[in-house]
């Protein structure tokens, strides 16, 4: 498997029932995904407020569905996703090269994987804070000071995960394209 | 004996002798009395002192008070705190603070506060009414009570000055019978137990006696003073023995003082137990809260503040100078307040300290820094610290509520039924000006009044009697003191009689009635002389431990919570509309809104679990490949080429 059978998975003709159930779930994630950033940096970015009334009770109930799409998406992709030897020749080189060991050469990569992988295991690594940092708020275990330094753990990750995952869908579709 | 005379005389010359020094050696600025400024030591002054009395004529010397005069020749007078405490205190200033200076035009209104309710059941009144400027209250003058009639009702909760110290010049006669209601300063600061604001012959029973001349000294416990001079017609003279004496011999007694023996020394100076930092007793005579519920009729059945059972005093947060601007300890006051701790007297002041300074204010007084473990940030910027913290655990309906201002509570003959006029609920969960929901107490104005340009002015009371009062007569009064029960036919009635003073209307239970042309009543719901009173509450603090939320969030945020959700009972003598507004009314929320929301902590905790289940099987992912790669880089360190 390879990290292009994540845009064949999406494309191929012939799928399987997992396949539709992981564009299903891809789906609902993106669809949770726009929600969640209209909802959650409208008021924040436009209106130059706090997210409130019914925008955040939006954003309350499409969080749990995307932390769940996101889980599954990290079980079905993450083997896809992982890291080869054809991904990083320069590493493989430089860890040769360091550690005076020889061996093949390394096996030139598929496409352009690479980005795609990287972007993926950011995504999931990045999905923890921005879900952790506002779940670690409901809990009655941290005080003001912490709960304004969550929301900002919050707000800013997001940020980097929003771009990390437009990235991500601009590379699958490219992928995809070719 | 003689040792024991000369000893007397030895420390009666030295006492003398240094509060002679001690007024010689204290350079005060020009202007300034002994007592203006503090010298900065914490000890508390003596006040061996003489007492001063009022002289019939404003520019003649002030009149000594002797027990020992011969009543014959002189007429033993009260004591005058404006004569005795303005020796050492410059009394003008002193009226000039809060508890004093509502009648002044140029004083700061502040945030609102509470009016002084005037009621009447027969006649389906109960009106807010302020000498401020507060939107919703009435000027008594508006409401036909002169300055002196307004003392005589409501002075005896209050420490004098202000509308009792006004010149009437159509009441000359009247003021010079009665005298003025000074500056009470032993209501306040007297720690000599005797002082007696509310007793059968105390302060309150001697302000609705009328003697206002008297009523300090009356309290003071130096003294008993029995007689009405409300019962003296226009022309006696309360500084002429024959008139006295004369009256005297009459049915109605006029107003006499007789000081207790005891109280005077050699020298015919009293010692004054003054306690500078007030005793919380003394502000409790005008400053109690009795909050009914269902079986908690009685003081015992609440706590006090939390702050007084830590060991506080009312003082310790509510300071003031000699200028007695004593702060109210509300966010923002600072705006309006002259007096400079105001910053760090309010809640967030002292248990957060003042963040307008560079110096570490917060944690005065050993107030805890809170933690607010698990509550959102968003909270402080919506709700007051009173919202969660202060005034009885809301209730599906808030408590009836008795005021010792509204409900003259302390004083002799109070009616203790739950159901007696004015009725205050407490706490509604209103909007305030700042745009914080805080817990208020309540009162829906009721009273008769003509609408001119949409505005309502209320018809003065006298006229109101004299030309309702008869037709209501009939009606049965409660003996609980409550409203009778109304029908639209009585406000017919009453319109119809009022129709001479103009276009009549009747303001009750946040509805406008009147008569339109063809003779029929009709109701207006939305006019602002309708809407309710609303005055924050700050106190009684609850404890941490028992604050809003402390539970879970749904102690607010609850389809059923009180918060939102509470009934607030639309209080009225019309019996037929007596109904009910839900809290969220007053909190310029969507009802909508906030049920939908309230009703989304119901999968709050399974949003939880999703979301922590979730992140768990991430992480077990991510650490799972992780591992795999740390295997791979140890396998090709390891020169291990797989």
């Amino acid at each position: 498997m390879h990290v292009s059978d994540m845009s064949r998975s999406i494309s191929k003709y012939k799928r399987s029932l997992v396949d539709y159930f992981r564009i299903l779930v891809y789906l609902v994630a993106m669809f949770s995904f726009v929600v969640l950033a209209l909802t959650g940096f409208y008021p924040v970015l436009v209106l130059g407020e706090h997210i409130t009334g019914y925008l955040v009770m939006i954003h309350a109930t499409f969080a749990p569905v995307f932390a769940g799409c996101m889980a599954v998406l990290a079980v079905m992709w993450a083997r896809q996703c992982r890291f080869t030897p054809g991904d990083l020749p320069w590493f493989e080189r430089l860890v040769r090269l360091l550690t005076l060991t020889e061996g093949d050469e390394a096996r030139p990569g598929r496409s352009s994987g690479l980005w795609q992988k990287i972007t993926f295991w950011l995504i999931i690594f990045l999905t923890l804070p921005l879900g952790l940092s506002i779940l670690a708020s409901m809990f009655p275990l941290l005080g003001t000071h912490w709960q304004e330094l969550l929301l900002m753990i919050h707000r800013y990750t997001a940020y980097v995960f929003s771009l990390v995952v437009i990235l991500h869908t601009v590379l699958l579709f490219r992928m995809r394209a070719k | 004996m003689r040792a024991l005379k000369r000893g007397w005389t030895f420390r009666g010359a030295l006492c003398v002798l240094t509060l002679c020094l001690v007024a010689g050696a204290a350079e005060n600025e020009p202007g300034k009395l002994l007592g203006d400024e503090s010298d900065g030591s914490r000890a508390h002054p003596i006040h061996r002192i003489e007492l001063l009395a009022e002289p019939s004529e404003p520019d003649d010397e002030a009149i000594k008070v002797d027990p020992n005069i011969d009543p014959e020749e002189e007429v033993l007078l009260p004591f005058s705190t404006r004569l005795t405490c303005g020796e050492c205190h410059t009394y003008g200033i002193i009226a000039g603070g809060w508890h004093f200076n509502a009648v002044d035009p140029n004083a700061e209104d502040g945030r609102p506060g509470q009016p002084w309710l005037y009621v009447d059941a027969r006649t389906g009144t109960q009106i807010p009414l302020s000498y401020r400027s507060w939107p919703g209250t009435y000027k008594p003058a508006q409401f036909g009570l002169s300055d002196h009639e307004f003392t005589k009702i409501f002075g005896r909760q209050m420490p004098g000055g202000g509308p009792g110290e006004i010149d009437d010049p159509d009441e000359v006669m009247r003021q010079y019978v009665t005298g003025k209601l000074e500056v009470n300063c032993l209501a306040c600061h007297n720690g000599d137990p005797r002082q007696d604001q509310g007793g059968p012959a105390g302060y309150a029973v001697q302000v609705s006696r009328g003697n206002f001349r008297w009523a300090t000294a009356a309290s003071s416990g130096l003294a008993t003073v029995t007689g009405s001079a409300n019962d003296m017609d226009e022309m006696y003279d309360p500084y002429d023995p024959f008139s006295v004496e004369s009256a005297q011999s009459g049915k109605k007694k006029p107003p006499m003082i007789a000081y207790h023996k005891n109280v005077f020394d050699y020298e015919n100076t009293v010692f004054f137990d003054i306690h500078r930092e007030v005793p919380s007793q003394r502000c409790y005579f005008c400053h109690s809260n009795l909050y009914i519920g269902e079986g908690h009729t009685e003081k015992w059945h609440c706590d006090e503040d939390i702050h007084m059972k830590a060991g506080m005093t009312c003082v310790d947060c509510h300071r003031n100078g000699i200028a007695h601007n004593i702060n109210r300890g509300y966010p923002g006051e600072e705006k309006t307040s002259s007096n400079k701790l105001v910053a760090t007297s309010s809640c967030e002041g002292c248990h957060l300290g003042d963040k307008s300074t560079s110096d570490p204010t917060g944690g005065r007084l050993g107030a805890p820094v809170p933690e607010h473990l698990g509550l959102p940030a968003v909270h402080f910027e919506r709700l007051t610290c009173t919202a969660c913290h202060s005034g009885p655990w809301p209730k599906a309906e808030p408590h009836p509520t008795k005021t010792s201002m509204a409900h003259r509570l302390g004083t002799p003959n109070v009616n203790k039924a739950p159901e007696m006029l004015p009725h205050i609920a407490s706490p509604v969960f209103a909007k305030q000006e700042d745009g914080k929901i805080a817990p208020h107490k309540l009162v829906w104005p009721a009273f008769w009044g003509v609408l001119k340009d949409e505005q309502v002015e209320p018809i003065e009371f006298d006229t109101v009697t004299k030309i309702i009062g008869g037709l209501f007569e009939k009606e049965e009064l409660p003996f609980s003191g409550d409203w009778p029960d109304f029908t639209a036919d009585h406000i017919v009635k009453g319109l119809t009689a009022l129709k001479s003073a103009g276009k009549a209307v009747y303001v009750g239970g946040g509805k406008l009635y009147s008569l339109d042309d063809s003779g029929t009543l009709s109701e207006q719901a939305d006019h602002p002389a309708a809407k309710p009173y609303m005055w924050p509450i700050g106190h009684e603090v609850r404890p941490a431990a028992q604050s809003l939320g402390i539970r879970y969030c749904t102690d607010c945020h609850g389809t059923d919570a009180p918060f939102f959700f509470g009934d607030v009972t639309i209080d009225t003598p019309v019996a037929a509309d007596r109904q009910a507004k839900k809290m969220v009314d007053f909190q310029d929320i969507s009802p909508s809104y906030a049920w939908a929301f309230a009703f989304s902590f119901v999968f709050r905790p399974m949003m939880k679990i999703v979301v922590l289940g979730a992140s768990a099987v991430m992480a077990f992912v991510l650490l799972f490949y992780a591992l795999k790669a740390l295997g791979c880089v140890v396998n090709v360190l390891g020169g291990k080429d797989d």
